[in-house]
């Protein structure tokens, strides 16, 4: 027995069970409800927790994310009365409050990326206030991310103002909306719907709106209502029907148990346990494998039990939450909103690293005075720091673009970078000859073109945010085999509708986004080219997508821990062999056989033919005389 | 006597050294810790029962004349807020705890110069007389030590006429942070590290159970914790009259350590100290987790990081109120509480054993 000497030495469970389920996930298996349903039902807290925390730090490492946002309730007017709800009153009640929509972007402070719009049923506004709403937010924040109405909400525009739902998205969309936030859920059972609000739309209408939001590139959150009159049974059929509709559409970014407040309710006499909450987020964690985060609402837990919960599966605080008033309403017996800084102070006092992020969980900001390295969330780099252990860094996921920009800041001490980034920090970072090269196909960089890509000179692309150096490769080969220059542009795939995508004559798409969107986009762009392929066939060596490379200026023995850590991460890879290979793809929801052809096609150890290959794209790139001005 | 108390386990658990025991401290997956010490904790307590007691804790005197920083309970003599409680009022607290439910009280005081043996001596003879059914649990090691200075006896004799008089256990408060550099910076003129230890071996050679506690969270280091736990450790091995060992958090209020650390912190760093004594303590068969002093949530989740008691009731505390820290509760509650968190309620007494209902 000893303290850190190695994560992955199985820890005792006390409940057998647990050991058979951590087994089953370990191997790339998805819990089914009877699984489901032990992991409440254990009281083997600690075994719990471990697994879950096992599998968070894979997909998110030491991070834990918060973001600057805004609660924007425009009214408390509603037409609902729900068991559980001290916020909703009649129009003509003297606490009824209605903002006008200037007085809402007005209320805005600007230094926040991400506003939550949640209101009541309003029975008198008409739909121009909503888009107005919208609109003038929009207006006030540009960058900011919109988060605004419930699907209970949409449900309620789509009948009151006789349009179909899709229409009222689309409309909210135009006026600037990014994403739903995941309330209204409550818990899906009919039995307790009926108990607890009668009136309010059921599971089926909750899904549906979620499943036409998706569909049309609108994003958004789950939440779950605990602790009230429901069954574990319950609970468990509610996580399913996420992850079943989850493993359709991929809408869903993160997922948030909220435990009940039983305030004056008079529903039950007391608050769930703090194990129930750390249960039902480990649980969550668990059994959604295919939703990228879980939140601990620090608002309805209390700071100290959120905090806690980043050790039992969740890696996200939620936000500052300025302006929040439901849950309050309800007695919540926590502070109106919390500062970034107590946010840092209290995510580091956890063990874990502070990361500001925006509204699309992109990294701000990473609050630590120890070394960073930089992970990259995608599929393919997952051999690496599914097994990476270093106790001397702190590893934080981010976009390839955005470990470039960290690295150049000096947040990003050591990291995989985008070659084209390694190019530009040469001097700083030392290569190790470990990364990821594509000795074919790479079956996860693709443009996908409405023409054939010979005729895309002065055509639009668009090229995701993440992208750098397949952006380079691409105009290296559009240079050198046709004598194209496209103009390229920035998007934003979440915001990027079908609709939106006819103003490019093609696309960029990369990594995780690649291997699930190419046949989607495929629709609208028939052309397919895979770069890594045509750089194959042009010079018969391996393409080179990312070099490990740690910092010059860091000591020698950390140095050395990022060699050593790599080596052992890939031979525990290695070791469990291609078999093992369908456990990285299930959070993608691919099958086992695709993932295991997938990451076969890559070279994760470097040898002559990638130190070649890199010189050749370089000088190729150089001597091609690609106008850096025109870098998106 | 024999490190065999009525309620040691059989079973043992493998010895670790300081090194593995600041590993543990320090190790970062909190889960994995805790199911280290869930594994431990079953293995001396092999059923699902989480003891409490019913008890309660006055202060027959809060002059002082130590001034320990931390301190927000104390009074000088002058003050117009002193007190000392006669041995008929303690009594009466007795006969009114014991109508309640209690079966001990937990009795400390300040380090009043003006009290003599006699006053400790009738404290426990009253209540013994008026209150039967109470076990007096009273003196922690600094009011002993003192009370020996004072007296000019030895401290086996102090120890032996209190013994005489009825008393059986001994409440393990005062040893803060057994480390000397910490206590000349936090309690200077408290009775020292040594001190603390020395009155606890006389006492367990006298006859005395004890308890043993750790008041973490100012200015200890890691290293200063599992050197208290050693110390603890050591002493257990050779007289073994420690029935329990119960650490708590330093409060932050109305003193004049007033901590920075946020309160999650503290939370955190209880659960770490409890699964890590928990593994560490090897021969003291109880770890009692304290709902009380570090509330209620974080009482429950103590009883999946190694503790099998939730301590007491408390129908009267005043030290923590002091520090602007109060929270109460009633035996439904606690058992409530305890059931809540999975795992059987058992009242027990002051030496742990169940009590009969």
């Amino acid at each position: 027995m000893s303290g850190s000497a190695s994560p992955t030495d199985p820890i005792p469970f006390r409940d057998p069970a647990l050991a058979e389920i951590w087994s089953r996930i370990d191997g790339g298996g998805r819990l089914n409800a009877a699984e489901g349903l032990s992991l409440f039902k254990t009281n083997d807290l600690p075994g719990l927790g471990w697994m879950a925390r096992t599998v968070r730090r894979r997909l998110h490492g030491d991070a834990v994310t918060y973001v600057r946002n805004q609660v924007v309730n425009p009214s408390n007017v509603c037409l609902l009365r729900c068991g559980f709800c001290r916020f909703s009153v009649d129009a003509d009640d003297p606490r009824a409050y209605d903002f006008e929509p200037e007085e809402i972007a007005r209320m805005l402070p600007r230094d926040i990326s991400e506003v939550h719009v949640v209101g009541g049923l309003h029975p008198d506004r008409d739909w121009g206030y909503y888009l107005e709403v919208v609109a003038l937010i929009r207006e006030r924040l540009p960058g900011a991310t919109i988060k605004a109405w419930t699907a209970v909400e949409i449900i309620h525009f789509a009948r009151r103002f006789s349009l179909g739902e899709a229409e009222v998205l689309t409309r909210l969309r135009e006026a600037g909306l990014d994403m739903l936030p995941g309330g209204g859920a409550e818990i899906f059972s009919p039995r307790v719907r009926q108990l607890l609000c009668p009136g309010k739309p059921g599971a089926d209408q909750w899904l549906a709106v979620h499943r036409t939001a998706h569909g049309l590139g609108i994003p958004s959150n789950a939440t779950m209502l605990y602790g009230h009159l429901e069954t574990a049974e319950e609970r468990v059929e509610h996580l399913i029907r996420l992850r079943t509709l989850q493993d359709e559409t991929r809408g869903f970014r993160s997922f948030i148990p909220l435990p009940f407040q039983p305030g004056g309710s008079e529903i039950v006499a007391r608050r769930t346990p703090p194990t129930d909450d750390l249960k039902t987020i480990a649980a969550s964690r668990l059994i959604l494998d295919n939703i990228p985060n879980i939140k601990a609402y620090w608002v309805m837990t209390g700071e100290t039990i959120a905090a806690t919960a980043q050790h039992f599966g969740a890696n996200d605080m939620e936000g500052t939450l300025g302006g929040e008033k439901i849950a309050h309403a309800a007695a919540a017996a926590t502070p109106a909103s919390l500062s970034p800084k107590r946010l840092d102070r209290l995510i580091t006092a956890a063990g874990w690293t502070p990361v500001e992020r925006d509204g699309r969980h992109r990294v701000v900001r990473i609050r630590t005075s120890e070394p960073v390295l930089g992970m990259i969330p995608f599929l393919n780099s997952e051999p690496f720091h599914w097994n990476l252990h270093l106790d001397s860094f702190r590893i934080i996921p981010m976009a390839p673009r955005r470990m470039g920009q960290l690295a150049r800041e000096g947040a990003v001490d050591a990291g995989l970078l985008s070659l084209m980034d390694f190019f530009d920090l040469e001097d700083a970072f030392e290569p190790l000859d470990y990364g990821i090269a594509v000795r074919n196909k790479a079956r996860s960089v693709f443009l996908l073109s409405a023409r054939d890509p010979q005729f895309l000179d002065g055509r639009h692309i668009g090229v995701t945010e993440e992208t750098s150096t397949s952006v380079c490769l691409m105009r290296l080969i559009l240079k050198r085999k046709f004598g194209c220059t496209p103009v390229l542009e920035r998007m934003i795939a979440d915001r990027q509708g079908q609709r939106m995508l006819s103003r490019f004559d093609a696309v960029l798409l990369i990594g995780d986004r690649a291997l699930l969107n190419a046949d989607h986009f495929g629709r609208h762009f028939p052309f397919r080219m895979d770069l890594a392929e045509v750089w194959h066939e042009m010079t018969g060596l391996p393409f080179v997508f990312a070099r490990w490379a740690v910092r010059r200026s860091l000591e020698l023995r950390l140095r050395q821990d990022v060699t050593r850590g790599l080596d052992q991460a890939l031979q525990r890879y290695e070791a469990a062999g291609p078999g093992a290979a369908g456990r990285h793809g299930r959070r993608l929801g691919l099958p086992p056989e695709e993932v295991a052809r997938y990451l076969g096609g890559f070279n994760y150890r470097f040898g002559e033919a990638e130190t070649t290959a890199i010189h050749r794209f370089r000088t190729m790139y150089e001597e091609a005389g690609i106008d850096e001005a025109q870098r998106p | 006597m024999k490190p065999n108390g009525p309620d040691s386990s059989s079973a043992t658990l493998r010895r670790i050294d300081r090194e593995t025991g600041l590993a543990l401290l320090t190790e970062p997956d909190l889960p994995r810790l805790g199911a280290l010490a869930q594994e431990a904790r079953f293995t001396l307590h092999p059923e699902p029962r989480i003891t409490y007691i019913i008890d309660t804790n006055p202060n027959y005197t809060n002059i002082c004349t130590v001034g320990c920083s931390f301190c927000a309970f104390y009074r000088t003599p002058e003050s117009v807020e002193a007190y000392t409680l006669t041995a008929e009022e303690v009594a009466a607290k007795a006969v009114t705890a014991a109508a309640a439910g209690a079966t001990t009280m937990l009795l400390q005081g300040g380090i009043n110069p003006d009290l003599p043996l006699e006053y400790f001596v009738t404290l426990i003879r009253e209540v013994k007389a008026a209150a039967p059914g109470i076990t007096p649990h009273f003196f922690s090691p600094p009011e002993i030590h003192a009370l020996a200075e004072r007296s000019g006896l030895e401290l086996r004799e102090v120890l032996d006429r209190l013994y005489e008089a009825g008393q059986r256990t001994i409440p393990g408060g005062g040893a803060e942070i057994l480390s000397t550099r910490v206590r000349r910076r936090i309690s200077p003129d408290k009775c020292s590290p040594e001190q603390w230890l020395e009155v606890m071996r006389q006492a367990h050679l006298a006859g005395f159970r004890s308890t043993a506690t750790m008041m973490f969270g100012h200015l200890e280091t890691d290293e200063e914790i599992i050197e208290h736990l050693d110390r603890l450790r050591s002493l257990q091995d050779e007289t073994g009259g420690f029935t329990a060992f119960i650490p708590w958090s330093c409060k932050p209020g109305n003193n004049q350590l007033q901590s920075v650390i946020p309160r999650a912190a503290a939370s955190l760093r209880y659960l770490r100290l409890l699964a890590t004594a928990r593994l560490y303590l090897d021969n003291v068969p109880h770890i009692q987790a304290s709902w009380f002093s570090e509330g209620k949530a974080i009482g429950q989740l103590a009883l999946h990081f190694g503790a099998d008691d939730f301590g007491g009731v408390l129908l009267e505390e005043n030290v923590h109120r002091s520090a602007d820290y109060v929270n109460t509760s009633d035996e439904g509650e606690v058992r409530t509480l305890i059931s809540e968190a999975g795992f059987q309620p058992v009242q027990r007494d002051t030496l742990y054993r169940p009590v009969a209902s």
